[in-house]
C-alpha cells in the first residue's frame, strides 16, 4: 500500500500540511482577522464577508464550512474572531476542542481596544506557531486521503487530456482504499445519467439525478438556459459542439469507479471511496467546499489558466494542453497536454498525478502555494437580509 | 517527439476522434491504436471532431462511448463533426435517457 | 454662512474626500495579483471580492454595476481593472460600462500569460498615476459637492432615540447646503415604508415603499414562493418609527435600488443589507464621498474608498472606544450637530476617521441569488 508523511491529529484525521489560521465568524471582522495575521508571517488569513445578514439556509452553511475549515487536519491551530457572545465562534470552538486541536477565541466585549485586539492576537498566533513546528510528519497510509477533483477555466482538452487522466487516478487512489470527491453540479447537467447509472446502489443514483435536476431548475428561474449558454463560444470555437459533450468532460475526472455517496456542501464523506459532493461549478466556491469537507488536497484541471488555490489545503493545477503549461507554468504543476505532443496517454498521465498527490502530501508546494493563492469563497444560496 | 498519430480515439466505441493537430484537407488521418484507413475530407482545425465512418442523419454522435448528440444530417466519414451538423439532445431524448438509468 | 470642505475636484463636477486608485478585480481568481498590484503602489486600494463568475440573471448584474460604480466613485482619481479572462464578468465589458471619466486601464492574467506579467504591467502603470497625484491638491469646495451616506447598523430603540435629535438635524443642514444624502433601507427601517411612502413625490417609490413595509421579502434558496416573506411584528414597527425620525421631517427624492446613483441633490433611500461590508461598498458604488455608521456600540470594518464616521451614543459608565469617531450624549442635539457637522468637514477635507487609521477598510459585494 503506498505510504505518505502526514500529521497525526487526536482525532485520527490527518493533514498534508499544518497550518496556523486566523478565521472571522462574521463580515464585519474580516479587516481586523486579515490585519493581525499579517502581523505574524507564516499565519493563513481565511476572510469571508458572510456570517451575518443570511437566511438559515446561508447560515447554515457558512457555519459548516467555517467549522469543517478550522477543524480541517491541514489546520494545527485556529484563532477565531468573533463578536459579542459570538454564537459561531463558540460552535466552532467547541468542535475544534473537541478534536483537541488548539483554539482561540477572541469575542469583542466592552474593555477591549484595537491595539489590544492586536497584541492578545499576535501573542497567541507566535505560540501557536512555534508549537506547529514542534509537530512532526508520521508515516500514514493512503487510505487517510480523501482528494478533491475539480475543474476550471475549461476547454475543448479539458474532457481529453486532464480529466480522464485525474479520472485514472481517482481509481487508482480507491482501489488502494483512499477516497476521490467529484464535486461542480452544474458541470454534470447532461451527463448525469453517467454517474446515476455507475451508482452503487439506485437510492444513490436517484439523489444524484435530484441534485442536478434542482440546479437545472434554479438556472432556469433565473431566467436563463443552461442549453443555450452551452458550450460557450469559446468552448465551440475549441471544438465543443454540445452541453452533453462539455458535460461528459467534466465528469471524466470521476474515472470509471462506482459512485458510493452523494454528500452536501461542505459535508464530510461517511465511507471511503469515489464520492459526489454538490457544489456550484464556481471554481473557488467548490473548492472551498471540498476542503470544508476534509479533503486535504484538491487536483484542478484547467484549460485557459487559473491561479486559484486554497488557505488551507495544497491545490494541484493539470494544464489540459501545452499551450497553458507553457505561457503559464508558474500556476501549473503537471502538464496533461503531452497526451497532446509528445506520444503520452492517460495512463501515463494519471500515474504522473498520483505519484504528485504523494509528493505534495508529504509536503512538496504546489504552483498555487508558492504564488500564495489562498482564495477562499463560501457558496452563497440566498439574498442578503 | 515525434508523434506518430495526429487524431485521438477516445474510446473503442467512438464514431468520432479529436485532431491533435489540424489536419489539412486531403491529409491522411492516423488514430491511435487504431488501424483505420481515412482521409479528411476537409479541414479539421485543432482540438476539433472528425468522422471515422458515415454517420447517418439523427444517429448518435459517440464520444467517450456515450452519446453526445445526434447528427443533424449525414456526416461523411472523414468530415469535420460540429454544430454545423449536431445537435445536443432535446428535453424528450434527455428524459428518456435519465428514465432508463432509473428502471428496474 | 455657506460651509465649504477641502476636496478634490473631478472633470465629471464630483468631488474626491479622498484621492487614490481604484485596482480593481473582475473576479476571484484575479484578487491575489489585484492584492499584490495595490500593495505595490502608493494610494492604491485593492478592490476584491469573492464574485464575478458562475452568476447569472439579476444576480450577476448586481456584480457588475458594483464594480463600475465603484470605479466611478469620485474618491478614484484613476483605475485599473484586473481580470483572470476566461470569467463571467470581463474586463472589456466592465471597460464599456464604465463613462471615460478618468483614466482607466484593464486586462487580464490569461492576455498577459501569468500573474508576474500581470503585476509587473500593473504596477508600472498605476505607479505614473500615484506620481500624477503626488502633484494634485486639495481644493476648497462647496457642500453641495459631498454625497453624504447615512447607515444604520444593528440598532436598537436606544440607539435611535438619542441619535434622532442629532442625525436628523445634520441632515437637515446638509439639505439646506444642497449636498446629496443617502439613508440606509435596511429591514429594521423597512416595516414603516408607509409612513416613508408619505415623504416622497415619486409614485414607484411610494408604491414600493408601501410594498416592503408588508413583510420581509427577499430571494430565497428554497423554491416555494412563499417562504421567501415573513410579515413585520409590532416590535419591529415601533422600532421602524424610531428609526424613521432619523430623516426627520425632510421630504425624500426617492427609493435606490441596490447601485443605484442619486441623479439629483436632496434626500434618498437606498436598499441595503445587514452586512455591513456589502452595504459600505453598496454605498461607496453609488456615489457617496463620505459616510456616517450609526451603530449601538461602534463597528469594526469601514469601506476601504471612503471615510466613514462611526457613530455611537455614549452610555453612563462605559468605557469609550478607540474605534468610534464621535459620541452622542446627552448634550443639547444644536451644540452636537454642529461638532458633527465640522468632524464630517474634517473628515471630508483628508482628516483620518479611526477606522482607516487602523487601517480597516474592506470591500464586498452582495448576492441577491445563488452561484452556478
Amino acid at each position: 500500500m503506498t505510504k505518505f508523511n502526514g500529521y497525526r491529529r487526536s482525532d485520527g484525521s490527518v493533514g498534508v500540511r499544518n497550518h496556523v489560521i486566523v478565521i472571522n465568524t462574521v463580515g464585519e471582522l474580516s479587516a481586523l482577522a486579515r490585519k493581525i495575521a499579517s502581523l505574524v508571517p507564516g499565519v493563513i488569513p481565511v476572510i469571508h464577508h458572510g456570517g451575518v445578514a443570511q437566511f438559515p439556509e446561508d447560515y447554515v452553511q457558512t457555519l459548516r464550512t467555517l467549522i469543517g475549515t478550522a477543524g480541517h487536519p491541514n489546520v494545527s491551530a485556529a484563532l477565531v474572531l468573533g463578536e459579542e457572545d459570538d454564537e459561531i465562534a463558540k460552535a466552532i470552538a467547541v468542535k475544534l476542542k473537541e478534536k483537541n486541536k488548539p483554539v482561540r477565541t477572541i469575542c469583542l466585549n466592552n474593555n477591549q481596544t484595537i491595539p489590544g485586539l492586536l497584541k492578545e492576537g499576535k501573542e497567541w498566533l507566535e505560540n501557536a506557531l512555534v508549537k506547529s513546528k514542534r509537530e512532526i510528519r508520521q508515516e500514514c497510509d493512503i487510505t487517510e486521503l480523501i482528494v478533491g477533483l475539480e475543474c476550471g477555466g475549461s476547454d475543448a482538452w479539458s474532457g481529453i487530456t486532464a480529466n480522464p487522466s485525474i479520472g485514472t487516478f481517482s481509481d487508482m487512489i480507491v482501489k488502494e482504499g483512499g477516497t476521490s470527491v467529484l464535486a461542480e453540479t452544474t458541470e454534470a447537467i447532461g451527463a448525469e445519467h453517467i454517474l446515476a447509472s455507475n451508482a452503487i446502489n439506485r437510492e444513490v443514483g436517484r439523489e444524484f439525478l435530484d441534485i442536478v435536476r434542482n440546479y437545472d431548475y434554479r438556472i432556469k428561474q433565473t431566467g436563463e438556459d443552461i442549453r443555450s449558454a452551452n458550450p460557450t463560444p469559446g468552448n465551440m470555437a475549441g471544438g465543443l459542439t454540445t452541453l452533453e459533450e462539455k458535460s461528459l468532460g467534466c465528469i471524466k475526472k470521476g474515472g470509471s469507479t462506482p459512485l458510493k455517496e452523494v454528500i452536501s456542501y461542505a459535508d464530510r464523506p461517511s465511507e471511503k471511496g469515489f464520492v459526489f459532493m454538490d457544489t456550484p461549478g464556481y471554481d473557488v466556491e467548490s473548492v472551498c467546499g471540498l476542503a470544508a469537507g476534509g479533503a486535504q488536497v484538491v487536483l484542478f484541471s484547467t484549460g485557459k489558466g487559473s491561479p486559484t488555490g486554497s488557505p488551507i489545503v495544497p491545490v494541484i493545477k493539470i494544464g489540459t494542453n501545452p499551450k497553458v503549461y507553457e505561457i503559464m507554468s508558474e500556476h501549473i504543476d503537471i502538464n496533461a497536454g503531452k497526451i497532446i505532443d509528445q506520444n503520452k496517454n492517460i495512463t501515463d498521465i494519471g500515474t504522473e498525478i498520483f505519484d504528485k498527490v504523494i509528493d505534495v502530501s508529504n509536503g512538496e508546494q504546489t504552483a498555487a502555494e508558492n504564488q500564495l493563492n489562498q482564495e477562499f469563497a463560501i457558496w452563497r444560496l440566498a439574498e442578503s437580509i | 517527439m515525434e508523434i506518430s498519430y495526429n487524431a485521438l480515439k477516445l474510446n473503442p466505441d467512438d464514431n468520432v476522434a479529436v485532431a491533435l493537430q489540424r489536419i489539412g484537407k486531403s491529409e491522411a488521418v492516423l488514430i491511435n491504436n487504431s488501424e483505420i484507413e481515412l482521409v479528411a475530407l476537409e479541414e479539421i482545425p485543432y482540438g476539433h471532431k472528425i468522422a471515422l465512418r458515415t454517420i447517418i442523419e439523427n444517429d448518435d454522435i459517440t464520444k467517450y462511448g456515450e452519446c453526445m448528440g445526434k447528427a443533424t444530417k449525414e456526416i461523411p466519414a472523414g468530415s469535420h463533426v460540429h454544430v454545423h451538423n449536431v445537435r445536443g439532445l432535446n428535453e424528450m431524448e434527455r428524459a428518456v435517457v435519465i428514465n432508463h438509468v432509473m428502471e428496474p | 454662512m455657506a460651509y465649504t470642505f477641502k476636496g478634490y475636484l473631478r472633470s465629471d463636477g464630483s468631488a474626491g474626500t479622498r484621492n487614490n486608485i481604484g485596482i480593481i478585480s473582475s473576479v476571484i481568481c484575479s484578487s491575489t495579483v489585484t492584492n499584490e498590484i495595490a500593495n505595490r503602489v502608493d494610494d492604491a486600494v485593492p478592490i476584491i471580492h469573492s464574485n464575478g463568475c458562475a452568476q447569472l440573471g439579476d444576480d450577476f448584474k448586481v456584480t457588475k454595476s458594483m464594480l463600475s460604480g465603484v470605479a466611478e466613485n469620485p474618491n478614484f482619481h484613476s483605475n485599473l481593472l484586473i481580470g483572470l479572462g476566461c470569467e463571467t464578468n470581463q474586463v472589456s465589458g466592465l471597460l464599456d460600462a464604465i463613462p471615460q471619466t478618468k483614466p482607466i486601464e484593464g486586462f487580464s492574467i490569461q492576455q498577459m500569460a501569468g500573474g508576474a506579467n500581470t503585476v509587473a504591467k500593473g504596477v508600472t502603470i498605476a505607479a505614473e498615476w500615484s506620481e500624477k497625484i503626488a502633484q494634485e491638491k486639495r481644493e476648497e469646495l462647496p457642500l453641495s459637492k459631498l454625497k453624504v451616506g447615512v447607515i444604520t447598523v444593528d440598532v436598537d430603540e436606544r440607539t435611535l432615540k438619542a441619535a434622532a435629535p442629532v442625525v436628523s438635524a445634520l441632515i437637515s443642514v446638509l439639505l439646506k447646503e444642497d449636498s446629496t444624502v443617502v439613508c440606509s433601507l435596511t429591514k429594521s427601517l423597512e416595516p414603516c415604508g408607509d409612513l416613508l411612502a408619505e415623504k416622497t413625490e415619486n409614485m414607484n417609490a411610494r408604491e414600493e415603499l408601501w410594498e416592503l413595509s408588508y413583510g420581509l421579502n427577499r430571494r430565497r434558496w428554497e423554491s416555494n414562493e412563499a417562504y421567501g416573506f415573513s410579515a413585520y411584528s409590532e416590535r419591529e414597527k415601533k422600532i421602524a418609527l424610531e428609526e424613521s425620525n432619523l430623516l426627520g421631517s425632510n421630504q425624500l427624492q426617492t427609493l435606490l435600488d441596490i447601485n443605484e446613483k442619486p441623479l439629483d441633490k436632496g434626500l434618498y433611500l437606498l436598499k441595503s443589507s445587514g452586512n455591513l461590508v456589502e452595504t459600505l461598498s453598496n454605498f461607496v458604488s453609488a456615489g457617496c464621498n463620505v459616510a456616517l455608521i450609526l451603530s449601538k456600540e461602534g463597528v469594526l470594518a469601514t469601506s476601504n474608498v471612503i471615510p466613514c464616521i462611526s457613530l455611537a451614543p455614549q452610555n453612563d459608565g462605559q468605557t469609550t472606544r478607540d474605534y468610534v469617531d464621535f459620541y452622542i450624549d446627552h448634550q443639547d442635539a444644536m451644540t452636537q450637530t454642529k461638532v458633527l457637522l465640522e468632524k464630517l468637514i474634517q473628515v471630508s477635507s483628508g482628516e483620518l476617521t479611526a477606522l482607516e487609521e487602523y487601517e480597516l477598510g474592506e470591500f464586498a459585494i452582495p448576492h441577491i441569488g445563488t452561484t452556478f
